[in-house]
């Protein structure tokens, strides 16, 4: 293949995609700026793999391994010279009724949590990839996927339920109980 | 589907509503894989003298990673040398640059730098396998058994043996059955400590712990311990486990499993991972998302770690005095106790994004 193909094929990819990837590298990450460098990243990995990807469907899979590996390892990639003291859960008796108030809440303790726990739920809850993809993605096994998924969410829930913030979600219809003959 | 998830749904499409527009993404991204080609390029030239001058009488010695090598000629320096070797799932990558590809072996699931080349070990249907790879990259199998440890000079080798254990001494690829005990059962060598070969029970959990000593003759089945044991320390004259569910940090004497030291108000939960500095005074933790520096002469005193890093990495290696590596994609993180704000980013070109995993060298003092 050309040069000049690799290239097109390359752009008409990224235009297609580089959007939606730049929301899932912010999730990941919590900053823009910081996302787009792992974009970056992620991208110029991918355009030197190209050729060796052969089909679309092995590109999105690659772009997305290598966004999810650099991002988790680029996140708060920080030094702390000494241990913070416990943080003290805010009281602030937030409205049960305000969205924003849970969302905010939700989105901070996301990232509070540890980098492969939050990409976990990026890739379940916002990308809506099973658990076999997730695992895929990840680079580990289904159980683990379930299990870090798990202690994620039961984190949230603990954490949520310290300030007092219950998740309250979309109304859904009562499960409809079927009868099934022997 | 729960509430919770529902709202995380609604949480994550809510905080990208608003996302910034990509500028020529595409652009800037052949750009700087035109900038890396030219980079390899170069260094491609560089590794091609090495294998040049390998192939015509082995004038080029390959680097230890910690401190000078044994003997023999410098070798030859590529533009951006590592400061130790590293390896991916499928190949070894050599601090001056030289790939040596074990796809055969994929995926590796360990590899230590001897000084006689390489000893990979590979997972196995029914247990793992030992190779050695010569510095020419020639890979041959040395044994492979449902269990294996092998010493921290890389010179012996322990193996499950019907229902015992052998102990071997390795030269090259060659091992040498010395000796060899029945009626360990299902336990199997995890490693040497303390004059003995340490093994842990099959049980998924708790995992037992028990002693052969080879000096004293056959197995026989002497005190057990629960702990979780994590690491041998750098002297060997013991090992670091972690016990109880919110864990204490201790260094138990294997003969007996006497308490050398303990320290229980650190936060050990997530950890996987100790290692040691081969002068022993550090200890490194790496948990799920977090590495820990502690000082191993004053933990158990002041029960902190001197630092800590929020990264995830799975594994490291110490290279020279005061100085470590941490695995990541297509980098390593080069860390320093005397400076703990530093975390340097060395690229490994050589591979495509890939997890990139320090390469530890057996036989330091």
């Amino acid at each position: 293949m050309a040069d000049h193909s690799v290239e097109a094929e390359f752009r008409q990819f990224v235009a297609a995609r580089s959007a939606a990837l730049l929301r899932t590298s912010y999730l990941l990450i919590g900053d823009w700026a910081h996302a787009e460098d792992v974009l970056q990243t992620a991208l110029t990995k991918t355009y030197l793999a190209w050729r060796r990807l052969g089909e679309i469907e092995a590109v999105e899979g690659y772009v997305r391994r290598v966004l999810v590996t650099t991002a988790t390892s680029w996140w708060r990639r920080r030094w702390h010279g000494e241990r913070p003291t416990a943080v003290m859960p805010e009281r602030a008796s937030p409205d049960r009724a305000d969205e924003q108030v849970e969302r905010h809440a939700l989105w901070r303790h996301v990232h509070a949590l540890p980098a492969r726990q939050r990409a976990v739920l990026v890739l379940r809850f916002y990308e809506d990839l099973t658990e076999v993809q997730t695992a895929r993605v990840l680079g580990v096994s289904v159980g683990t996927v379930k299990s870090q998924c798990a202690r994620a969410l039961a984190t949230l829930r603990s954490r949520l339920a310290e300030e007092g913030v219950e998740p309250a979600g979309r109304e859904r219809p009562a499960p409809r109980i079927v009868e099934r003959n022997a | 589907m729960g509430l919770l998830e529902d709202a995380l749904r609604e949480a994550f499409a809510e905080q990208v509503r608003a996302s910034p527009a990509v500028e020529d993404a595409a652009g800037q991204a052949i750009g700087a894989a035109g900038r890396i080609r030219r980079r390899r390029a170069v260094a491609g030239a560089v590794a091609l003298m090495a294998s040049v001058a390998l192939a015509s009488g082995g004038v080029v010695a390959f680097r230890s990673s910690s401190g000078p090598s044994a003997g023999g000629p410098p070798s030859v320096q590529a533009p951006n040398p590592l400061p130790l070797d590293v390896r991916t799932r499928d190949a070894i990558v050599t601090a001056d640059g030289r790939v040596i590809s074990l796809a055969p072996l994929a995926p590796i699931l360990d590899a230590f730098r001897v000084t006689d080349g390489w000893l990979v070990v590979r997972v196995e249907l029914h247990g793992r396998s030992l190779h050695h790879v010569d510095p020419r990259g020639k890979v041959t199998l040395v044994m492979s058994a449902a269990g294996l440890a092998v010493s921290a000079d890389g010179a012996r080798v322990a193996w499950t043996s019907g229902s015992g254990v052998s102990l071997g001494r390795r030269d090259g690829a060659v091992l040498t059955t010395t000796q060899h005990t029945p009626g360990t059962g299902s336990f199997r060598p995890i490693g040497f400590a303390g004059g003995g070969v340490v093994l842990a029970s099959d049980a998924a959990y708790p995992t037992r712990h028990e002693v052969w000593y080879p000096s004293r003759g056959k197995y026989t089945p002497g005190p057990r311990t629960e702990a979780r044991i994590l690491a041998p320390t750098a002297d060997g004259s013991g090992v670091f486990a972690l016990v109880a569910t919110y864990p204490c940090l201790v260094e138990l004497r294997p003969d007996a499993w006497a308490t050398v030291h303990r320290a229980c108000d650190l936060d050990l939960r997530e950890v996987r991972t100790l290692l040691p500095s081969p002068d022993g005074r550090w200890l490194l933790a790496l948990g799920s998302d977090r590495v820990d520096l502690y000082d191993l002469a004053r933990v158990w005193t002041v029960q902190e770690p001197i630092a800590w890093w929020t990264v995830a990495a799975h594994d490291a290696a110490w290279v020279g005095r005061g100085s470590f590596v941490l695995n990541g994609p297509g980098e390593l993180l080069r860390g320093y106790v005397d400076a703990p704000e530093r975390l340097d980013e060395i690229p490994v070109d050589a591979v495509d994004g890939e997890d990139v995993i320090p390469v530890a060298t057996m036989g330091r003092p």
